[in-house]
């Protein structure tokens, strides 16, 4: 009974993080990242508070569906993350609209970084001025130095050249 | 707690194989391998049990897998950060020129269309898998919903 008990909590965390997500989409201005990762906080805290205040489940169980509960967060995560940013999928997006390989030109190097530096001046993690860039959020630096952190760990010698 | 250590023992042995032996445990043949042990392993146990191990598990390979994407593939997003931070290179046009030569995206087109999972190939001409349109067109329809737009 705990085990599918667990699945269903599952799929509520699934159902509330779409439902606040939606609701932030149409009433907040923020950036799309902020507002995933905010309605997937709310809705993790919602999930677990429930949990442990009315004992649904046996507690050898409580590791466990933590852990279900953020990986599947994660994986909510990136399924937005695809949507928005993942060149793969829109190289195939492109594809399935002019079924030719010409169109995949439009993915040049210049053109996707050129995206990606407006991208990161717009959500302010960069800054512009007298046609220098500043980094001006650093938590970002984070993120940059548990990838090249792994790229070690896995002996990965190519470092983001 | 069983589910802790079996994701422990699988993160441990996919950097030790891949760190010396450069083979990479998250395939379709090592995925089905481990997934045939665990039941076996817990064969006494109860189904729903079983069900839970193999949920927590599979859902553990497709974080790590995405992961691991971003650790082997280098992230367009996170090159310019490095450029930008360790290396001193401030200048915008002189940073976007650095990328005109980079195989940053090249390697991702040569990858996506060499396998056969989303391209087939037939005379020199590339068509969408079934399966890939179905998924193409669902995440087209998530994006509306979502009110969502790419930015590449």
């Amino acid at each position: 009974m705990s085990e599918i008990l667990i699945i269903i909590f599952i799929l509520i965390l699934f159902y509330l993080i779409t439902f606040i997500f939606n609701i932030l989409m149409r009433e907040v201005e923020l950036g799309y990242l902020i507002k995933v990762i905010l309605s997937i906080v709310l809705s993790l805290s919602i999930t677990i508070y429930f949990l442990f205040t009315y004992n649904f489940l046996n507690k050898d169980f409580y590791p466990t569906i933590i852990i279900l509960l953020l990986l599947n967060s994660y994986i909510y995560l990136n399924i937005i993350q695809i949507i928005v940013s993942s060149i793969r999928v829109n190289i195939l997006k492109v594809f399935i609209r002019n079924k030719n390989y010409s169109s995949l030109i439009r993915f040049g190097n210049k053109q996707v970084f050129k995206k990606r530096i407006s991208r990161l001046l717009d959500s302010k993690i960069l800054k512009l001025s007298k046609n220098k860039l500043r980094l001006d959020n650093k938590k970002i630096l984070l993120i940059l130095l548990i990838y090249i952190f792994f790229k070690k760990i896995y002996n990965i010698k190519k470092i983001y050249h | 707690m069983i589910s802790v250590f079996i994701i422990l023992i699988f993160i441990l042995s996919h950097i030790l194989s891949y760190r010396y032996l450069k083979i990479n445990l998250i395939n379709k043949f090592f995925i089905f391998f481990i997934n045939l042990f665990l039941i076996i392993f817990f064969y006494s146990s109860e189904l729903s049990y079983i069900f839970l191990i193999l949920l927590t598990f599979n859902s553990f390979i497709f974080c790590y897998f995405i992961f691991f994407t971003g650790i082997t593939d280098d992230s367009p997003t996170l090159k310019i950060i490095y450029y930008l931070y360790f290396l001193k290179i401030k200048n915008k046009k002189t940073l976007e020129n650095k990328f005109v030569n980079s195989d940053t995206i090249g390697i991702r087109i040569n990858s996506i269309l060499q396998n056969k999972f989303f391209f087939l190939r037939k005379k020199n001409k590339y068509s969408l898998t079934k399966f890939t349109q179905k998924i193409i067109l669902l995440i087209i329809f998530l994006q509306k919903i979502l009110k969502l737009k790419s930015d590449v």
